[in-house]
């Protein structure tokens, strides 16, 4: 018996995408994932009590994640006042958020080829699918993994 | 005696063979599409039927390091491979043919030697020999399992 997933086929039709960049990387999330986008004030943010990568917006109390700093810390994050923050929706009483260097738009993309188990440096998940159709093609993302991931590294950090 | 079918093909100098049985297709020389978090093994990502296919860096794995078996020579090949499901690919200078060979004709190799004509054992799984050369047997399962464990 194999231990192998077997290899997906692409997913036909149209998927709307929130497009995004970190770095010098472009990357795209499903639309329907987002809550709101807002700009990123300095102001807002406030370092947290314990020494992770998390900040908290105090009025909102939203929990955040890097992108930049916890998956590309070789690139040089975009220096101007263009970083955005990315709230997904949630259905409990905690909301998260990304930070991303700028944000393109939402666009309709046809065609996403799933990304085979095992080949990227990332944990499985969090790089779900190529898109093939612009050049360069580029990863669609999955953001509630990512939180997913942060979090749990944060709950073993604290229980040591 | 069973017999199996074997696909030879060459990497530098050396010729080795995998089971036909595993060799979905042989495409001419293509162009993949590098991403910078791909894991170090693999070169790259090009669609084969509908699917996203990877390409291991097999020269690489085998020990040929520093081969200039990339993009310089007009024969290569790129072998895909369906392991149950699993599709993958490398990259190979040339195709040398099918060949079929008795159970009993390929040798295993011998678990201590560390190296064989420079090559590295890991990925071989045995070797026949024909008109007084050495034809390694890549062995695919180990191969893929390795390069998506590392």
């Amino acid at each position: 018996m194999s231990s192998f997933k077997s290899t997906p086929t692409q997913i036909k039709g149209f998927h709307r995408l929130l497009v995004f960049e970190v770095g010098s990387k472009r990357l795209a999330t499903p639309v329907d994932i987002v809550r709101t986008i807002a700009d990123l004030e300095e102001s807002m943010l406030v370092l947290s009590d314990s020494e992770s990568q998390d900040t908290s917006d105090t009025r909102a109390k939203i929990n955040l994640v890097d992108l930049l700093s916890l998956y590309f810390p070789e690139e040089i994050g975009n220096q101007s006042d263009e970083k955005k923050l990315i709230v997904l929706k949630s259905d409990g009483t905690r909301l998260n958020g990304i930070i991303v260097d700028r944000v393109y738009g939402v666009g309709s993309f046809s065609d996403l080829f799933p990304v085979p188990d095992g080949i990227f440096k990332l944990p499985d998940g969090v790089i779900t699918h190529i898109i093939t159709t612009e050049e360069p093609w580029f990863e669609v993302v999955n953001i509630q993994k990512i939180i997913e991931i942060n979090s749990l590294q944060e709950q073993r950090q604290l229980h040591g | 005696m069973d017999e199996i079918q074997l696909l030879i093909f060459r990497i530098s100098d050396q010729s080795f063979t995998i089971p036909i049985s595993r060799v979905a297709r042989v495409v001419d020389t293509l162009q993949s599409r590098s991403f910078p978090l791909l894991k170090d093994k693999f070169e790259g990502l090009f669609i084969f039927e509908n699917k996203l296919i990877p390409i291991i860096k097999l020269a690489d794995s085998l020990g040929f390091q520093g081969s200039n078996i990339y993009y310089t020579n007009l024969d290569e090949s790129v072998v895909i491979i369906n392991y149950d499901g699993y599709y993958f690919g490398f990259r190979v200078d040339a195709i040398e043919g099918i060949k079929k060979v008795k159970d009993e004709d390929i040798k295993p190799v011998d678990p201590d030697v560390q190296f064989l004509n420079g090559i590295d054992p890991a990925f071989i799984s045995g070797f026949t020999e024909s008109d007084g050369q050495t034809i390694f047997s890549v062995n695919t399962e180990k191969l893929l399992v390795y390069t998506l464990a590392n």
